[in-house]
């Protein structure tokens, strides 16, 4: 292709990352922005990333987030990956029904999903606060990590896990020891987008919470408008982004230098 | 691989373990965004090492909602007058035992508020918090004061000006009825009618909750109906940061008066610190401080007076809700039906 | 592999309470005068129905359907050049490229709404490059928010097929004569279907539940069927007509997966 040809593509590829990344650089420029209304700026001031950790509601609402962002990929992860396996090992018509099953939190709308999930954890015996909202996060993850872990469990030798018990394996080494390693790349996939649902949840977590836990959305929601919206949210979210892009620049430099060496040898 | 198991494992329990060390008692307020100053509520914690868990909500219903899912065992809520007549009807709330609010015996509730709710069923279910108005919070650089006549500046002005509505049923839906003329709490089907095509023949800029002030504020709005809290709220902080403001707020004759209150729902389970608290928050020394935080018109006389001494120098224009004179109507409930039929007039009414 | 298969068992428990318990329980809400607060006996009633067919619901559902689909249309349209563009890149540097798409949806979209919002209003911090806009309550305003949260879901599954697909059959329909857009009709096109299949779905359905996005950037006077089951559950506590237009959307979302169950039959497509 010469360049003339691919320059609309250029532009149009430009534009995409241009309308997803305005609202963050808008952001990031509130969050340098020493006044108080967003609709002027003053002059630059780092004063909010302070008042991050000073506002300690809005501070609890970061570790919330965090905290419940994590745990909830864990287990997912986790739980989502062996559900898988042992999807895949159910016959065919079995395998179809189960995935549809899986497939309702995917695509059931986030406010019918948070209201049933409020409706049942109103008849089960546990309080609402962390525990429900960790609960939902798991819930709606699953369906995720089931979803990137089985097409690479089909391009997996299904002998090998048989092959792996004839040699003397158990079967929980089978499971780790030959099967995790193949399908390792579905599952950080699947991770990723556990985390990704978590960590900007809103519906959901909304329904879920209670005694008053809240995470950054439940937090940013009740204040919008007002004077408790501490301009500190934007400082959180400016970090959230470096630290991503950070790990990303990192991530592809050890990746680069693993090839290197591999082709070194 | 095993390792990485350990690590979990420990990371799991460590949270779960801090999740059940905590032993202290805990109280569950309901309440409005800044709607009480956090400094005596961490004052309050301490005198009775306590814990106060705090939930902010936007609405009366979405407060009626929180209550009647029963998700979280609230000790204290703070609902307006009608909404304190809905959940008294109901069975929500437990009938307050006003023996038991000795700070009572050292102020004494403003006798204009005790008349707004005096003679209605559910009173004896309530304390007065606040109280206030609603108005036309309006751009001085952009708006003709001679055009604030009354309610029709908000409904008959949306192509000189851009208005905006405050996105909830029942005060969108009284401010029609005012315009028109007719009981705030009408409920004869004609009359409705009216309300509603008055708000859907009106050209509004926006619909929206505590950000209409930012608009009226920021030039984006002209005039929006707002609560007097919104307005002495920019208006504080307009005076701190020695801006002049370009903002002011306008009464028209005959408009709303509220009372929010505190009220203990039957799903308290720490009935003697909820009234502990109601205490403290009645001190008049930390009713003064918090009068002073929220910015709206305080209930209670003593501190009502030390306000508008030249001490605090709260002494505005509009501060007195209910002045010597004034024409005031209270909210009441009325129905579900009614409320729901409100609730379509403003959907229909954003949908135009 | 057949031992396996008790590792379903629970799961498909947990998925039965979370899912088949509250889906029966919201179908018997929506059909019956059940009170939720306080269960109780109930009798079926059909007043549920006539949720249905009140103009302001009418208006909503018509609102989610016209705008998701033309968020969708213009996800499409610039989310497939930009997969194109990314997957056919010889860089090592496209891993990269397709990651940093993604990653602004880590950052919190509540908030990138409420930047959107501020744009949009005629005095914003845009004055300072001397731009003004005045796009607040306009679907436009709706349009450009929903590509800018959705657009990452739309190009990463085309991004998937298109950098797996084979070129060798590009080159070969090229050398038996076909023009650059035939072969991509023809064949890119038809080859990236299921990408499209998913990146349709995964677009179409958050804007069409949607509900703070609307709310925010059409300044509270464009509803969607998001916002009247939030008033539903949330202002009027009529839990029970809530339940029925809740359903009702869940059909509308159901036909909609039937298609792309059509088109994959394992139900592997959402990603």
């Amino acid at each position: 292709m010469s360049l003339l040809k691919k320059s609309p593509l250029v532009m149009i590829t430009s534009f995409a990352f241009f309308i997803i990344y305005l609202p963050i650089l808008i952001i990031m420029l509130f969050s340098v922005n020493s006044a108080e209304k967003d609709y002027s700026f003053d002059s630059f001031s780092l004063k909010w990333y302070v008042e991050m950790f000073e506002d300690p509601q809005l501070f609890e609402a970061i570790t919330n987030t965090l905290m419940i962002a994590f745990l909830s990929t864990l287990i997912a992860t986790i739980v989502g990956t062996f559900t898988a396996i042992g999807i895949h090992s159910l016959s065919k018509k079995n395998r179809t029904n189960m995935m549809i099953l899986n497939n309702i939190p995917v695509i059931n709308p986030d406010i019918v999903s948070g209201i049933s999930l409020m409706l049942v954890f109103s008849l089960l015996p546990i309080s609402f606060g962390m525990n429900t909202m960790l609960l939902a996060h798991i819930f709606f993850s699953i369906p995720f990590v089931v979803l990137t872990v089985l097409p690479k469990l089909k391009e997996l030798d299904p002998n090998l896990y048989d092959a792996a018990l004839d040699l003397g394996c158990s079967r929980f080494q089978a499971i780790y020891k030959v099967i995790i390693p193949s399908i390792k790349m579905g599952m950080i996939a699947g991770a990723l987008i556990a985390f990704t649902m978590s960590i900007d949840d809103f519906v959901i977590s909304y329904f879920t919470s209670g005694q008053g836990f809240q995470n950054v959305s439940i937090w940013i929601y009740s204040r919008i408008g007002r004077k408790s919206f501490s301009k500190g949210v934007y400082a959180y979210n400016t970090l959230v982004v470096f630290v991503t892009v950070g790990m990303l620049l990192l991530s592809s430099r050890i990746g680069k230098r693993h090839l290197i060496r591999k082709e070194e040898r | 691989m095993k390792k990485g198991l350990i690590a979990v494992v420990l990371v799991l329990s460590v949270f779960l373990l801090v999740g059940c060390g905590e032993k202290e008692e805990k109280l569950y307020l309901l309440n409005w965004g800044e709607y009480m100053d956090q400094d005596l509520v961490i004052a309050f914690e301490e005198e009775y090492g306590v814990d106060v868990i705090y939930t902010e909500v936007g609405s009366n219903e979405e407060m009626e909602v929180l209550i009647k899912a029963g998700t979280t065992a609230y000790d204290i809520a703070f609902p307006s007058d009608y909404m304190v007549d809905k959940l008294a009807s109901q069975g929500l709330l437990n009938e307050i035992d006003y023996d038991r609010l000795t700070a009572l015996d050292d102020v004494a509730i403003m006798d204009e508020v005790l008349n707004l709710y005096a003679d209605k069923d559910y009173a004896p279910y309530l304390v007065p918090y606040f109280w206030g108005t609603i108005g036309i919070m309006y751009n001085l650089e952009t708006v003709d004061e001679a055009d604030l006549t009354g309610w029709e500046v908000l409904f008959e002005q949306t192509d000189t000006y851009r208005v905006g509505m405050y996105d909830s049923a029942r005060d969108a839906v009284a401010s029609a009825l005012f315009y028109l003329g007719y009981d705030v709490n009408s409920n004869v089907t004609s009359e409705l009618d009216e309300a509603a095509d008055a708000l859907s023949n009106a050209d509004f800029t926006m619909f929206g909750e505590d950000n209409l002030k930012t608009q009226v504020i920021q030039g984006n709005l002209d005039m929006a109906l707002v609560y007097s809290g919104d307005y002495f709220d920019e208006l504080y902080a307009a005076e701190e940061d020695e801006r002049e403001a370009n903002f002011g707020y306008f009464v028209p004759e005959t408009t709303n008066v509220w009372v929010d209150t505190f009220v203990i729902p039957t799903t308290s389970n720490q009935t003697d610190l909820a009234y502990d608290f109601i205490n403290f928050m009645l001190d008049e020394d930390n009713a003064t401080q918090n009068a002073d935080w929220v910015g709206y018109a305080p209930v209670i006389e003593e501190v009502y007076a030390m306000l508008t001494s030249d001490e605090y120098g709260y002494d505005y224009d509009n501060y007195n809700p209910y002045p010597e004179g004034a024409s005031r109507e209270m909210y009441e409930f009325v129905s579900d039906d009614r409320y729901a039929r409100l609730n379509d007039i403003l959907n229909n009414a954003k949908a135009n | 592999m057949r031992r396996l298969r008790i590792i379903t068992l629970p799961y498909l428990v947990w998925m039965v309470v979370l899912v088949l318990v509250p889906t029966l329980l919201i179908l018997l809400l929506s059909v019956t005068n059940l009170d939720i607060y306080n269960i109780g006996p109930f009798s079926f009633v059909t007043e549920g129905f006539e949720e249905l067919t009140k103009p302001l619901v009418i208006t909503a559902m018509k609102n989610s359907v016209r705008l998701s689909l033309l968020a969708t249309l213009i996800c499409f349209l610039i989310g497939y050049p930009t997969a194109y563009f990314l997957a056919n890149l010889k860089t090592s540097k496209k891993t990269m490229l397709i990651t940093l798409f993604i990653l602004p949806v880590w950052s919190n979209m509540l908030l990138r709404i409420i930047a959107w919002e501020t744009l949009f209003f005629p005095n914003s911090i845009l004055n300072m490059f001397g731009i003004s806009l005045n796009l607040i309550g306009t679907d436009v305003a709706i349009l450009i928010g929903m590509t800018s949260m959705y657009l990452p879901f739309m190009t990463l599954p085309l991004y998937s097929v298109l950098e797996k697909m084979d070129h060798s059959l590009i080159e070969a329909s090229k050398d038996l004569g076909a023009s650059n857009m035939q072969t991509f009709l023809k064949v890119t096109l038809p080859l990236s279907l299921s990408g499209v299949v998913s990146g349709v779905i995964m677009t179409l359905l958050p804007s069409m539940t949607a509900f703070a996005l609307p709310e925010r950037l059409s300044g509270g006077k464009t509803l969607l069927i998001g916002n009247i089951i939030e008033d539903y559950f949330m202002k009027t506590s009529n839990i029970n007509g809530g339940a029925m237009i809740s359903i009702a959307l869940m059909v509308v979302i159901i036909v909609l997966f039937m298609v792309v169950v059509h088109f994959d039959k394992e139900g592997e497509t959402l990603i």
